[in-house]
């Protein structure tokens, strides 16, 4: 057999491969069924792993120092929208080790609908004003890696149950949030990929 | 050489205008994929494990596809919901691997490794040479490459996957083949 005859019967066998295969014929329907609700470790560790690789790429477009000092939104430059990313990334994974610990959060985050808990951002964006595009997506980076490894490693009883949050609709502790710690890991990848649509949107206008 | 697919192109354009909803469009493209992206998933594992991890992966799109970002042109001939799926199956893999891992280092003391049984399908595969020397000779990356190729999924979207450049997809296919090749016709060669 030559290279091009192992081509030619790769291609076909794999063909007979795909056609003979049985997969669940019922997947569509009962994934309709749960609306998308049925997560799993691999989900939450390949979530996170698609915007871990998505940063990397948009770390790797930044490529001069204009870029990332561009307008990213009314008030924000690229750079600082990286910053206030790694600042929530280190804020999940800080209540992701909190609730995993057992303990209590002695902290609030005002989170104003639709404003958004803007003194909290300021704040942290301000912390890291001095350091530089790299060190903020290391910082990002790493807590990124700490939650996938908190994904897979977390008993169900911590991973699947709702527990309470620092954030708050009003300011009052008794509002805190409930949420799941999988739900939390999802709602980063969700925050992330947000921010994510705007930069990539801004690199290709500087472009 | 791809396997012909039907086009998703129709599905997107009845989705981007609002012909029908996400929820019929995303059971149209599940019968579209559901057996290449199964088989990119029961070539590398056992079969439940490959149904888990294949619940997984449409999971992740049906969640995806709620907020799916059309472009204001739809090109007939892109097919973003297969690259989505071929990238979503290769970091899905990758966490089930991590996952087993773990609990495999945990269980160490209790359990030796259990042969997982020998659905029919996989028996099947043995004898599919030119598959089954594929599958020894290659390494994870070369596999991947290849049936993401046999099954039409674009050079860009492998060499994104896999963090490499496009010219490195098309020598890992090649290498691939001359692998494959190679354990053909000398049946002990392996990577």
């Amino acid at each position: 057999m030559n290279e091009l005859d192992v081509e030619r019967t790769l291609n076909d066998e794999w063909h007979t491969f795909v056609d003979t295969g049985q997969p669940n014929p019922d997947l569509a329907v009962t994934t309709v069924e749960a609306r998308g609700n049925r997560i799993t470790r691999p989900v939450l560790w390949a979530e996170l792993e698609d915007v871990r690789l998505a940063f990397a790429e948009l770390h790797a477009a930044l490529d001069e120092e204009s870029k990332a000092d561009a307008l990213a939104t009314t008030l924000w430059s690229v750079k600082d929208v990286v910053a206030h990313l790694a600042s929530w990334a280190t804020e999940f994974k800080r209540q992701i080790e909190t609730v995993a610990a057992r303990a209590t959060f002695d902290y609030l985050i005002t989170f104003t609908p639709r404003v958004g808990p803007t003194e909290w951002n300021a704040r942290e964006l301000d912390r890291r004003r001095a350091m530089s595009l790299d060190d903020r997506f290391r910082e990002l980076d790493a807590a990124t890696v700490r939650i996938q490894e908190l994904a897979l490693s977390l008993p169900d009883d911590l991973l699947f149950t709702a527990a309470e949050l620092p954030q708050t609709p009003d300011g009052r502790p008794e509002s805190r949030w409930r949420t799941r710690l999988a739900d939390l890991m999802l709602m980063k990848c969700w925050h992330d990929r947000y921010h994510l649509d705007r930069l990539q949107e801004v690199l290709r206008r500087l472009e | 050489m791809t396997v012909p697919l039907a086009s998703e192109h129709p599905i997107l354009q009845a989705r981007a205008s609002g012909e029908v909803s996400a929820d019929v469009s995303f059971e149209q493209l599940y019968d579209l994929y559901k057996r290449p992206v199964y088989s990119w998933l029961a070539l590398r594992l056992k079969p439940s494990d490959a149904d888990d991890v294949a619940q997984d992966v449409w999971t992740i799109f049906y969640r995806r596809w709620q907020t799916w970002q059309f472009p204001e042109e739809l090109v007939p001939e892109a097919k973003p919901v297969l690259s989505f799926l071929y990238r979503t199956c290769h970091l899905t893999l990758a966490g089930f691997r991590r996952m087993q891992e773990r609990d495999r280092a945990d269980d160490l003391e209790q359990v030796g490794e259990t042969a997982a049984p020998i659905g029919s399908w996989q028996r099947d595969l043995e004898v599919r040479q030119c598959l089954t020397a594929a599958k020894e000779a290659c390494s994870p990356d070369e596999l991947e490459i290849l049936i993401g190729k046999l099954t039409g999924v674009s050079a860009r979207t492998i060499a994104r996957t896999l963090g490499v450049t496009e010219s490195a997809v098309d020598h890992g296919y090649r290498r691939a083949i001359a692998k494959t090749r190679a354990v053909l016709s000398n049946p002990g060669a392996s990577r």
